[in-house]
């Protein structure tokens, strides 16, 4: 059995890097086709370095603190078991 | 019940801002606001919601890769009417599934959760419907009215 390399449930001021198995940007992964220019820029691309702003205490959901393509501050709220298989923390 | 018909402060804050400028209680310690959104109709949302619980509210689902944004407001400005406003455009999303329609953003005390307290709400110049994918992006204010997420007392 090969090791399990997913994200343990975060915590609370931890940082990650987003290392989605598409290689493709959170939006664009969930849309399933490409982004205008414009969405491409502000969305969560890989290997963007995510910070664990907050857990919401009626779903469990990380909200995640991150800084877009055009320098702009982000939060967003992310399914926990999406977010163990796209996100390796940094040590 | 007031239905807000534009931008204006809730309850909550109307209490604290009389509260602490007729030096009845000592102003609230500084901390982060934050700016979340909701889908009420124009007309609909109650100015006596105290908490983003309020049945009025209507919050886009963080089911959708939604979360409420840093307001991030300057100091209140040496003016009067005096006014304040987010000094850095907001963004939101970018949104894994479609949250509705977006009509008002409303000013509150928590990141996320339903006991946060209600600040603000201002009424979008026009709403917005954000598909999967998107992001939903809001202008920074400059102090003039109709840009960027400004209060007034």
């Amino acid at each position: 059995m090969p090791p399990d390399t997913r994200a343990k449930p975060p915590n609370v001021g931890e940082r990650y890097i987003f290392q989605p198995a598409d290689g493709v940007g959170h939006g664009e992964s969930h849309k399933g086709s490409p982004l205008t220019a414009e969405m491409t820029a502000l969305d969560l691309a890989p290997g963007t370095e995510v910070l664990v702003y907050e857990i919401e205490e009626a779903t469990g959901r990380p909200i995640l603190d991150w800084t877009d393509s055009t320098g702009q501050d982000r939060m967003t709220s992310f399914d926990p078991d999406e977010f163990s298989g796209d996100f390796q923390p940094i040590p | 019940m007031p239905a807000l018909s534009a931008g204006q402060i809730m309850q909550y804050s109307e209490q604290q801002a009389l509260n602490a400028v007729f030096l009845k209680t000592q102003s609230p310690p500084v901390a982060a606001t934050y700016l979340a959104l909701s889908t009420t109709a124009v007309g609909a949302l109650q100015s006596t919601e105290l908490t983003m619980a309020g049945a009025t509210i209507n919050e886009y689902a963080t089911a959708s890769g939604y979360a409420r944004q840093s307001y991030g407001p300057v100091a209140a400005t040496a003016a009067s009417p005096s006014v304040i406003y987010n000094t850095a455009q907001i963004t939101w999303g970018p949104f894994t599934s479609a949250p509705g329609t977006c009509v008002w953003g409303i000013a509150c005390t928590l990141a996320s959760g339903t006991t946060a307290n209600c600040i603000a709400a201002f009424l979008l110049a026009s709403t917005r419907t954000p598909a999967i994918g998107d992001s939903l992006q809001a202008a920074a204010g400059t102090g003039a009215a109709g840009t960027g997420f400004i209060c007034q007392v």
